[in-house]
């Protein structure tokens, strides 16, 4: 094949926006994003393995505003991708892949990830103290 | 599209490799989420995090997270770079670089996990 006949993606610009186009970006962009967190889930990690000092500077970074909306933007981006996903996988195995089938489990997925973002951060709270 | 490894060969591997690390992701992604959740949840100390990542099971689950994240990363994005930078040069670049940074960032999490393995 040459580079020309190659398959392209949607041109973006010109494209109108469905929920299946917006859901299938937002797999790329969560992604992407996930993957932009690895280097601090590794430095985190790493500062764990160091000592008591670098882990409280680690920590002190993830407890600050910035680290808070950041860790807000990755579960919500974890629960997406997982959500979405899954539903690339069962498209893998022929399932669901008519419209109308694929717009709803897309407005599944959407709620999916509100929701289990929302459950992550009440278990995570420790003023709601689930676990104590 | 200029890596060496483009292929019919590569892509069914590509493939399969990018569905089996999901499939090995979605549980481990909910254990991991939730055990930070229950850390972060009951004000974990230093101690009482190190503790949990150096306890033999939680261990052996966050080096099979590591490798099957770092695997699925690299994938998605190689697939993200040849989708669109199309300047072979700069398309190479790239690649080196995320395979690069991945490697890097694998090696301190996998290194870290087993220091604190060993100082528990």
């Amino acid at each position: 094949m040459t580079r020309q006949d190659r398959p392209l993606s949607p041109h973006l610009q010109i494209y109108r926006p469905q929920i299946t186009s917006v859901l299938s970006i937002l797999h790329r962009i969560t992604g992407v994003g996930l993957a932009l967190g690895v280097p601090l889930f590794a430095w985190w990690l790493a500062a764990l393995a160091t000592g008591p000092d670098a882990y409280a500077l680690a920590r002190s970074f993830f407890a600050s505003p910035i680290g808070l909306a950041l860790l807000l933007g990755w579960s919500f981006a974890f629960f997406y991708h997982l959500s979405n996903g899954i539903r690339h996988l069962a498209w893998d195995k022929g399932l669901g892949f008519d419209l109308k089938t694929a717009a709803l489990t897309g407005w599944l997925v959407i709620f999916a990830s509100l929701g289990l973002t929302t459950l992550a951060w009440v278990l995570a709270c420790p003023r709601i103290g689930i676990w104590s | 599209m200029s890596t060496p490894q483009s292929g019919m060969k590569s892509g069914v591997r590509h493939w399969k490799e990018q569905r089996a690390s999901a499939l090995l992701l979605i549980p481990l992604g909910l254990w991991l989420v939730v055990s930070l959740a229950y850390l972060a949840s009951t004000r974990a100390t230093y101690d009482g995090v190190h503790a949990w990542v150096g306890d033999t099971l939680n261990g052996v689950l966050l080096f099979v997270f590591c490798g099957a994240l770092f695997r699925h990363l690299l994938l998605g994005l190689e697939v993200v770079v040849d989708d669109y930078v199309h300047t072979p040069q700069t398309n190479l670049r790239l690649h080196k670089f995320i395979r690069l940074l991945g490697r890097v960032c694998a090696a301190v999490a996998v290194i870290s996990i087993i220091v604190i393995m060993i100082d528990s």
